[in-house]
């Protein structure tokens, strides 16, 4: 499917983007929020009239809206890095700008989405369903957070420094980073707010 | 100068595919009433079709070392089956 001549391979090459290194904290990572995801369905389980109670407290719209910033965000990552490996630094630097913007939105979003949350009198001792909520979406929205200062380390070094477009790795590991945080919402979100 | 996006690249076509399934999913779970096992399975469905889509083509795993695939596609088979599962024995009957 990849025209690019640096990506196009025969069948029996194999490569994984990024350091391995990354790749084995991604791992980590995705089993930390399958362990938080799972404990919260375990949970609602138990109390499943609580939990869909609390749960329509939640504003579905600024998910929904969020939820297309981030694959947006990844999609401009995705082709920041198809840039790179095209030595397009200029195109690059305009597509993680880009991504930046979409991610900031999302957290904006979140933060306001807490605060009514909060006004509400929803808070995180509130009910089990919104510790679960506060928790999660919490330390996702600190993955976010991370990556957004990772992305913008990228973008300084784009704009300032031609030869990181000869360290591919590097940006390929922080690509790979950000679509682990594009993927931990693509559940966190319809587990939270959908199922009912 | 050399455009860097066209229409029916695969990662737009993905990028599509990925928007579309959120609103499906979204439109199934509000229409739809509480314990809706058909709603459920649908929303859920999307979402393991759009993490797989995230994992292969963004992530680039279909081209990377059968293991790694294994270990994130495997990831969403057990988000999926545990969701499911434990939604399952709390429908009330």
């Amino acid at each position: 499917m990849h025209s690019d001549p640096v990506v196009r391979r025969r069948r029996s090459d194999r490569f994984l983007p990024g350091a391995e290194g990354i790749w084995i904290f991604l791992s980590a990572d995705a089993v930390l929020f399958f362990l938080l995801l799972s404990s919260f369905s375990y949970e609602r389980s138990l109390d499943p009239l609580g939990f869909n109670g609390a749960q329509s407290s939640l504003i579905a719209p600024a998910g929904i809206v969020n939820t297309v910033l981030l694959v947006t965000s990844s999609w401009f990552v995705a082709n920041a890095v198809r840039s790179v490996r095209r030595s397009d630094g200029r195109a690059a630097a305009v597509l993680i700008g880009s991504a930046i913007a979409a991610g900031v939105a999302f957290a904006v979003i979140k933060i306001a989405e807490y605060s009514v949350t909060v006004q509400s009198g929803h808070t995180l001792t509130a009910s089990p369903f919104f510790m679960f909520y506060f928790v999660i979406t919490g330390i996702h929205l600190l993955h976010l957070v991370a990556g957004l200062v990772l992305l913008s380390i990228l973008l300084w070094k784009l704009r300032t420094d031609g030869a990181v477009l000869g360290h591919r790795v590097l940006v390929e590991s922080a690509a790979s980073y950000w679509h682990l945080v594009d993927l931990l919402w693509l559940l966190i979100f319809p587990i939270l707010y959908l199922v009912r | 100068m050399n455009r860097t996006v066209r229409l029916r690249d695969p990662l737009t076509l993905v990028w599509a595919v990925l928007t579309v399934g959120t609103l499906l999913s979204a439109f199934t779970s509000g229409r739809s009433p509480s314990w809706s096992v058909l709603a459920v399975l649908i929303v859920m469905l999307i979402a393991g079709i759009k993490a797989h889509l995230v994992v292969a083509h963004f992530m680039e795993l279909r081209h990377a070392p059968v293991q790694w695939r294994l270990v994130f596609e495997g990831w969403i088979v057990v988000n999926f089956v545990t969701t499911v599962v434990c939604y399952l024995g709390s429908v009330p009957r």
